[in-house]
Order: structure tokens, then sequence, then C-alpha cells
């Protein structure tokens, strides 16, 4: 019997806890009763209105769309339940539609369908079998090394199947007996608990591309993004696997097991590395990586390992569209929803609202973090995502928080509240499979969820261990790739007028290689050596074209400059008093009637005869 | 009574696993051959990138609806937790009829939009195929979309209507599934027997 079945079968087997029940919904009537005096009526209602029917256990996606309909039928425009065809009014059930479909403009969209069935192409093949043998050839051999395969085929499997439950099955039903005999029930146990959803920041990471589509952040540079912050929370659960493991006895190192296990595994784990060689090769787009993967997963599941047979790619392709189209349907929903939202300025009005009470960043962050929290012990991350999104990214980006840092954050707290006690969906699943009592699986979990949310407290306090690896900028090069600045684009380690020196090595003008450090100064009204000041004389302050070095000799007076306009042989710095006139200048011969001052002294010829 | 309903259930259950078996085949075909086309130098599939994104509205108003039949959606199920399954199918009355009316209100949505894409003669950027008849495809019915000179192109676009139909039919299958569920509820009351609500599993849950 599946390990769900079992949880499934605790559960109906629990007696009516009426009394739980009743406090569950005193507590969401209070919470709604606190939410309207606090918010107002409608702004009160709405979230009481979610709340009450997703805890009666309503569809996500009717509950979204109930709340959009009231939304748009009452709120803001108006548009009410009904329409006036003739008038051409459109009402509620109109204006969601068409919202639902403005989806179809996002191209990544694609990606969600084809990695998912990629993924159950992989899953069906055997994937999990053959990475841990990897696994445990290539890392068994160190320090805490079975808890460490553990770790790495759960991130690896839980990447490529996109599900944390199956993960927790798949590899603790391999790996569960051997890792109890050497470590004990309670790391066993605590270890197969938080790792099942570990791989969710790995490529093809379906919650980022959700995530992409909602904020409109690229995925592309989500995966990157996700790359140090995977590697990280890997790399804490390793460490302690390390620390718990050094006085257990190892397997020794085989090198013809390491070699036969990856002709046997390679394809499977070539998938994730093949897939960012050809987004970031710029060979193909997310969504078309997403269906070279599936025909990838077929070539390797049916032809080569020949363990999934052509027929079964019906069913795996049916019942991967019905985990696709309830996710999907959601996102349609909440799509509408949040557009209704942003466009009645909700969020810059909670921004605002809570602006006012928190003005650091990092005091946003840690109140969103026990926020999220909460919220993935009781969401599943795809809801949480297209719910919390709308709702938090303009508010993150009102404290000055990146989009993409942000992703990141909200995807780590959520698969962190798979785990977290009381009702994070990984416990009980493991409750159920390893048969266990839920209170044990939550003491032995503690300690890798402290470790974990040490990783995230670090992944939120330092942006760059999510934004290190990304070139926001565009200039073909990352902050950690030596990038001075990634948010201007000016400043990158090219040097594209060979001067020897990049704009991040101090060339302040990469286009011009006249201008450089240890340059000298010469009057060309740059600031050629690049001590980011321009010298006094070469400062052309009048705007007549002259700096002083260029023999101005007022730069005060744009009347005065050395430039000689008329061909007179004499400039108004040499004393012409008008540098339009050829037959002016000090001198010059006085022609009558001309009524201009041709000697310069002052007066005209006409205004000497008249004073005769 | 019911299980006769079902019958018929399954039936569409099975058009729609061929349906959109047959939408993700189209993909796979269509963004390979563009992939393939492009890096041998030869331009790409036009309209393949468009196609592929009505493509996914389908999978996801189908898929949708084949959840449905399976109690597969996604909830909130805290008070699973602590609840009987004779209360559970208590709940699932009131949610799963409020369903009923929410859906077949979006559907009514969805229809409007599509009567009003069709009147406007909006197309997407496909091809009308040339094994088309062109008799057949100039038909008021199909109002396919017209060229700047307010004339039927050479080479007709897809009307966009017709990507649009898949919305309001799945919407419709959804509130059908949801009655049914609603009446296996009723049955399950009455006979106290409620072995059906084990078929959603947590396997079946992403992530």
């Amino acid at each position: 019997m599946s390990g769900a079945s079992l949880a499934m079968q605790e559960r109906f087997a629990a007696v009516t806890n009426w009394r739980a029940v009743f406090m569950q919904f005193g507590g969401m009537l209070l919470l709604s009763l606190g939410l309207g005096m606090t918010l107002g009526f409608w702004a009160g209602l709405i979230p009481g209105i979610f709340i009450g029917l997703a805890l009666l256990g309503e569809a996500l996606f009717v509950t979204l769309g109930l709340l959009a309909v009231l939304c748009y039928a009452y709120l803001g425009a108006g548009y009410g339940l009904g329409t006036n065809a003739e008038e051409q009014e459109f009402g509620a059930a109109f204006q969601i539609a068409d919202q639902m479909v403005a989806l179809t403009t996002s191209p990544v969209l694609l990606a969600i369908p084809m990695f998912t069935l990629a993924g159950a192409i992989m899953t069906a093949g055997g994937i999990a079998q053959r990475l841990v043998r990897v696994m445990r050839a290539s890392v068994g051999w160190m320090p805490g090394g079975l808890g460490i395969a553990t770790i790495v085929a759960c991130a690896f499997f839980a990447a490529l199947s996109g599900s944390s439950a199956v993960t927790i099955i798949a590899i603790g039903a391999m790996l569960a007996p051997t890792l109890e005999k050497n470590y004990g029930r309670p790391f066993s146990l605590g270890l197969l608990t938080s790792c099942g959803a570990i791989g969710i920041l790995a490529p093809p990471s379906l919650p980022l591309i959700v995530y992409g589509v909602i904020s409109g952040a690229d995925v592309n540079k989500l995966f990157i993004a996700g790359i140090i912050p995977g590697l990280l929370t890997i790399g804490v659960l390793a460490l302690y696997c390390v620390i718990r493991g050094i006085e257990i006895p190892r397997q020794p190192f085989d090198l013809r097991e390491l070699t036969a296990s990856l002709r046997e595994g390679l394809l499977a784990l070539a998938l994730p590395p093949l897939l960012l060689a050809g987004i970031y090769g710029g060979l193909v787009t997310a969504g078309q990586a997403s269906v070279l993967a599936v025909a990838y997963a077929v070539v390797v599941e049916v032809f080569i390992h020949r363990e999934v047979k052509l027929k079964d790619l019906y069913g795996l392709t049916a019942d991967t569209m019905m985990l696709v189209g309830s996710i999907l349907i959601i996102l349609l929903m909440a799509l509408a929803l949040s557009n209704f939202l942003t466009l009645e300025e909700v969020p810059d009005q909670a921004a605002a609202l809570i602006q006012e009470h928190i003005q650091s960043p990092i005091g946003f962050l840690l109140a969103l973090n026990v926020l999220l929290l909460i919220v993935g012990c009781i969401m599943d991350i795809f809801s949480a995502i297209v719910v919390m999104t709308p709702l938090v990214l303009p508010i993150a980006v009102a404290f000055g928080v990146d989009p993409i840092h942000l992703g990141i954050i909200m995807v780590v707290n959520l698969e962190l509240g798979f785990a977290t006690p009381p009702f994070g969906i990984n416990l009980f699943i493991s409750s159920a499979f390893f048969k266990r009592p839920v209170a044990e699986v939550f003491r032995a979990t503690l300690p890798f969820l402290l470790l974990l949310v040490l990783a995230l407290l670090a992944i939120t306090r330092f942006p760059a261990l999510s934004l290190g690896l990304v070139d926001q900028d565009e200039d073909g090069t990352s902050l950690f790739g030596g990038d001075c600045d990634d948010e201007d684009p000016k400043a990158n380690l090219g040097d594209e007028d060979g001067d020897g020196l990049s704009s991040c090595a101090g060339d302040c003008d990469d286009s011009d290689p006249a201008v450089r450090p240890g340059q000298p100064e010469i009057c060309d009204g740059l600031d050629s050596d690049c001590d980011g000041q321009l010298p006094e004389n070469e400062v052309d302050a009048d705007k007549d074209g002259f700096a002083a070095c260029a023999g101005d000799c007022d730069d005060k007076d744009r009347g005065k400059s050395p430039a000689d306009e008329d061909g007179d042989g004499v400039s108004t710095c040499g004393g012409d008093c008008d540098d339009f006139c050829a037959s002016c200048k000090p001198g010059a011969v006085e022609i009558p009637g001309d009524w201009m001052d041709n000697d310069c002294d002052g007066e005209t010829d006409e205004a000497d005869e008249a004073s005769e | 009574m019911l299980e006769k309903l079902k019958q018929v259930d399954r039936g569409l259950a099975g058009l729609e696993r061929l349906a959109v078996m047959a939408v993700v085949l189209l993909v796979l075909v269509t963004q390979t051959l563009d992939v393939a086309l492009r890096e041998l130098g030869h331009g790409g599939l036009n309209g393949a990138s468009e196609l592929a994104r009505w493509m996914v509205l389908a999978m996801a108003f189908i898929g949708a609806s084949l959840a449905t039949s399976e109690r597969r959606h996604i909830t909130i199920d805290l008070l699973d937790r602590s609840i009987s399954p004779r209360v559970k199918a208590c709940f699932n009355l009131v949610v799963q009829g409020l369903g009923v009316l929410v859906v077949l209100y979006l559907a009514h949505g969805a229809w409007e939009l599509l009567l009003d894409k069709k009147m406007q003669r909006l197309g997407v950027g496909l091809e009308v195929p040339g094994f088309v008849p062109r008799g057949l495809i100039e038909g008021d019915f199909w109002a396919l979309p017209l060229g700047a000179d307010g004339e039927l192109p050479a080479v007709p676009k897809m009307p966009l209507w017709m990507f649009l139909l898949v919305a309001p039919v799945s919407l419709l299958l959804i509130a059908w599934r949801l009655t049914l569920l609603c009446l296996e509820d009723l049955f399950g009351l009455r006979s106290g027997n409620f072995d059906y609500l084990e078929v959603k599993t947590e396997e079946g849950r992403l992530y």
C-alpha cells in the first residue's frame, strides 16, 4: 500500500474531533472579524471568505474565482453580475474570462506542463534507483557519505520528478533501512523528511517558473539565481551529515562501481545540466527546453532504458495534465484576481501601510519569512505563490528588494513549510510511510529544519547569494563574475576602446581610448585621467564652445570667445566688438552710412555725424 | 442512476484524454520542428510559438476538467486531519454546490468572450491549412479574420474563437462533474460508505 493511502487511512481512522473543528472555525471567525475591523468591511470580508472556504475544503480555483467575481462585480469599476450585450456593457464573468485568456501571452507558460510531463516519464522509468546508485558510489566513501548521498539523490530526484512526496517515498524506500542502521532512526526520519523538497530550486524548478509567470521576472535569471541558495541548503544538511557521520563506518571507494553506476545513471543526471546549457547557450527558450526535455525523457526511458512502454505514455500524459490542469486553473483565476487588485492599487496601499510600521528592508523580509513559513505549512507551493506574489511583490519592490531575490526567498520559505510542524505535508507523508507517530517525525525533523532556517536567513540577509551569478544588467558579466556594478550595463569587464582598462578597472569612459586613469589632462572638456573631476580651465561655463584652456578670455561671458566668426582676423577676445561684421574690428576705418561701429570705439559713424 | 451518470462521465473523460494527448503531441511536434528548422537555418516554423501558447490554455482547461472527476483539485485541507468522512462529505456538499454556481457563471463569461471575439473576427497568427477546402472555410459560421482592406486574405488565419471554445466547454464539464461529486456525497451520506473519498492521493501532489 502506498504511503499516501496510509496517510489517508490514518486520517480517516481518527475519531472526529469536533472540538478541533469548532476551534478552527472559531479561529477563522475571529481572524475574519479581526481583519474586517482592522481593514474595513470589504478588505476584511475578502480574506475572510478566502480563509473560510479554504478551510472548508473548497477547491482553491473556485475560491479564487468566487473572490474575483465579487471583486469585479461589486468593487472598483463595479461591472455587476449581468451583461447588457446591446450596450456592450459586459459583466464580471466576461472581465474574468478576458483576464484568464490574457495568460496566453506568456511564452514561458508552456514550460509548466512540459517539464512536469518530462519528470513524470523519468520517475516512471525508475530514475530513483539509478540516482541512488550513482550517489552512493560517488560520495558514499566520505564521512557522512550515506547521508550526503541521500541528500544529493533527493535533490536530483525532486528536481526531476517535481514532487516532494514521491521523493520521500522513492528515495526513502531504498535508503531508509541502511540510514537507520548506521545513523539511528531519528536521524534517518529527519533527513528523509526534510530533504524531500530540497531540489525545489534546481532547474527545471516549476515553482520558479510559476513565480516568473506571475511576477514577470525572467525565468532564466531565476534558474541561475537558485543555484547558490540550492547548493547552500544542500551544503548545510551535508555538513551536518559529515559531523554526525565521522564515527560511522563507511564503504570504501570503488571506481568500478562508480563507472558502472554512472553508465547507468548518466543520462538521467545529464538532464538538468543539458537544460541549463540549452537555455543559457541561447539555443532554446525555457518553453522549448521543456518540450525537448519531454522528447529526451521518452528517448531515454522508452528506447534506451526500456523501463517505460510506449503505451504507458498515454496514461502518464493524461495523469500529468490532470495535475497541471489543477495548477493552471488556479493560476488563471489568481491572475484575474490579481489584475483587479493591481487596478485598484491594493498592493500599493498595503505597501504604504506596512512601511508605516516597518522601515528597514531586512525587517520586512524577516516578517515576510515568518508569514511565508506559515503559508507554506497550510498551502501547496503553487497556490501559495499565485496567491502571495501579487500582494507581496509590490511591497517588496517598495522596500528595494529585487524581484529575483524575492522569488528565491519565497520558494525556499515555502519549501521549508513542507517540513514545518504542525501542518507541513511532508511530516504526515513520512509518518504514514515510515509508520512512525507524527510527533516522533516532528522531533526528528527539528534539527534539520533549524539548519535550513539558518540557510534561509543567510539567503535573506545576503542578496548576493541569489543575485551574484545573475547578469542583471545583461552586460555579459555577473557580480560573482567580476562585474563591479551589476545594475549598470556600462560598468563591466570589457575593454571596448582597447586602452587596456575596463570600466570596472577604473576606465570612466570605455568608448574613448584617450580617457583612462593616469592619462594627462588635455584641453578636451573630458575627465581624461578619470579622477572624477574636470579641471576648472576645461569647463566651458558660458557654453560658447570654448573653455579657458582653449583661449576663452572670459568664460562667464558668452559674448567673449576666441572664435573669429566673421573671418576678419580678430576674435571677441582679441577686442572685436562685433564678430559677425567683417568690417568691424579695432583700428578699422569707419564706413559712413553703414550704421556700424567699424573701429570698435563704442560709437557708430552715424552717431559721430549726428553729434557733429 | 449515479452509476449510469458516472458511465457517461467516463466516456466524456475518455474523449478528453484523447483530446489532451492530441494537444500534447501537436505541441511536441510543432515546437521540436520549430527548433530544428531554426537551428538548420530555415527560420523556424511560423506560428508555432503562438499555437503552443493557445495549446497550454487547452491543457489547463481539459486538465482541470479531468482533475475534477478524480477529486484532485488543490485544496487547503487543514480540517481533513481532524474530521470524519461523514463531516467531510457534508462539507463537500456545501463547497461543491457553491463550486457548481461559480463555475457555471464563469462558463457563461467565457462563452460571452468567445462570441465577442467571433464578432470582432479576430485571428491567431496561424494560417488555415491548405488542405482545408476554401468553400468550407469561407462560410459566415467560421467568422474568419479579415485583412486590412476588410476582405478575406488569400491565406486566411485561424479564427481566435476556435481556440477559446475549450474554456466554456471545459468549465461546463467541471460544473457537471462537481454536480456528480455532490450526488456521490449525497449517496455516501445515505449509505454510510465513504470509500470514494480515498481517491485523492498525496503522491498526486506536485511538491
